[in-house]
């Protein structure tokens, strides 16, 4: 455990010498928390007066579409955006993992070093995940702080943290689909030999997630031990991921 | 005599359908000084792949330290070290913390780290760009913390191909002067290499590689060659980097 936490220590700690990767990071976060953020707290105050809300009613109607699943709508789509950013960046780092060691020609020693390659390939996956996680915890969380006490947006509370599944979602649901994902993405990785096949995985989780694994969150919203299930699954896969990567860089891994 | 460190017998490497190396069959001792020689694509590197364990032999076995080769980084820790014409490190990282990386893999502490890096670094000249990052530093300067991080684990055997590719005359002459000396203190050395002047110069033994060994020539051995008076000059008209 000591040499895959070295690693992850060196991965976090490369990620750190670079704070325009941080700050695009933080910025995408703040985006999207800024964008639902003015709408929420908008549509609050427009809901709350009459001559606002009357003609904002008036055009969801004449659009065929009611206040509630305009509502409903929103909110799934904050807490979808909240749940797949995690495992998207994650994914996307670890893509570029053990093939950033092959570029800096990191990789032999690695493999002389008294390290497995799955310990190897953790250690490339918890430092990937460390500082996504610490922004996802923050951002995330604030989100679910400030909306859930909206008065218009009471009714659809348990996607914008006003229920346990919705916090078990987060905090245990995305870091373990992040897991997934990037553990696919390290394997990918090692397989690379540039930069190229490991943007098609990049582009294979965005299209992913795209698809809409994260609304899988909706069928599940109200239901702890469903997001219990779905983080131990993503959890397994992950370490069978990892376990399946190393069997496939064990040979010439570093040529 | 010592039991030989490195044991090739009829060992060969194809990739694919190409045979790399083939029925290749040596031994290299402590304290000796080997160069592997050849034409580009002729095996050299191949060959150090193979004594490292980091590439299999799909023929004949390879040895070291009387261990199949591809189980080294698991039996013999540290005992093989490697530095590569690419120095292989951290861009982002001081020299420091790669040192520390790759010396933490090899279960050393933190303290203990420093106390080996200390020697180690004062005799390569490194103590005063430890604390800068390697991006900042001259390829020669990288080509030694390199080296450096071969030496912490005070491995038996170092293995160096083409070190002097991207390094200018007098730090590669620098770093024969240095194999030599880790040879005469009982280091075996093998090193892939073009530079035949230094070879003749500095080493015990050259084995000419072409997807075999074709010939094994041995030199007597002579206080290390003057330099000539073109690296004279530039050593004493320009400081190193």
């Amino acid at each position: 455990m000591k040499r895959t936490l070295r690693i992850a220590r060196t991965e976090v700690l490369e990620q750190l010498r670079q704070p325009w990767m941080i700050f695009i990071l933080a910025l995408t976060y703040t985006v999207w928390l800024t964008g639902f953020g003015a709408l929420f707290f908008g549509l609050d105050a427009a809901l709350t007066t009459p001559e606002v809300a009357q003609p904002l009613l008036r055009q969801l109607a004449d659009n065929g579409a009611s206040l509630d699943a305009f509502l409903k709508m929103l909110t799934s789509l904050f807490g979808t955006m909240g749940f797949t950013t995690l495992p998207t960046v994650v994914g996307i780092v670890s893509g570029l993992a053990v093939l950033h060691e092959r570029s800096c020609g990191t990789l032999p020693f690695l493999m002389l070093a008294p390290l497995t390659r799955w310990q190897l390939l953790l250690g490339k996956l918890l430092g990937a995940l460390a500082i996504p996680f610490v922004l996802h915890l923050t951002f995330v969380g604030a989100g679910g702080l400030l909306f859930v006490h909206l008065p218009s947006l009471a009714e659809h509370s348990h996607r914008l943290g006003g229920h346990p599944a919705w916090w078990v979602a987060n905090l245990l649901g995305a870091p373990a689909a992040a897991l997934l994902m990037g553990s696919l993405g390290a394997v990918i990785s090692s397989l690379s030999r540039d930069a190229r096949t490991s943007m098609q995985y990049a582009n294979f989780v965005v299209a992913l997630f795209g698809l809409g694994i994260g609304l899988l969150l909706e069928a599940a919203a109200t239901n702890v031990a469903l997001q219990l299930v779905y983080a131990a699954g993503s959890a397994g896969l992950a370490a069978l991921a990892v376990l399946i990567g190393a069997q496939l860089i064990s040979t010439d891994a570093a040529v | 005599m010592s039991p030989p460190l490195v044991q090739l017998e009829a060992a060969g490497r194809a990739f694919g359908a190409r045979n790399a190396l083939r029925d290749l069959t040596l031994t290299i001792g402590p304290g000796e000084f080997v160069a592997l020689v050849g034409p580009n694509g002729g095996g050299k590197s191949t060959l150090l792949l193979l004594i490292a364990g980091l590439l299999r032999a799909t023929a004949g076995s390879v040895r070291v330290l009387g261990t199949p080769a591809h189980e080294l980084s698991l039996t013999a820790t540290g005992r093989v070290g490697l530095v590569t014409a690419r120095p292989g490190l951290y861009p982002l990282l001081t020299a420091r913390e790669n040192l520390h990386h790759f010396g933490e893999l090899f279960g050393f502490t933190s303290s203990e780290l420093e106390r080996r890096l200390a020697p180690l670094a004062d005799t390569l000249g490194l103590t005063p760009f430890l604390d800068e990052r390697v991006a900042r530093l001259s390829t020669g300067t990288q080509q030694k913390i390199s080296l450096v991080r071969a030496l912490v684990p005070a491995p038996a055997l170092l293995l160096f191909d083409e070190p002097t590719a991207n390094l200018d005359p007098p730090a590669a002459r620098a770093l024969f002067e240095e194999i030599r000396r880790r040879a005469d203190a009982g280091l075996a050395c093998v090193l892939a290499t073009h530079e035949l002047g230094a070879v003749e110069g500095f080493a015990d033994r050259a084995l000419l590689v072409d997807g075999r060994l074709v010939r094994e020539l041995r030199f007597e051995r002579q206080p290390p060659p003057r330099p000539g008076p073109l690296l004279t000059a530039w050593q004493e008209a320009l400081a190193p980097r």
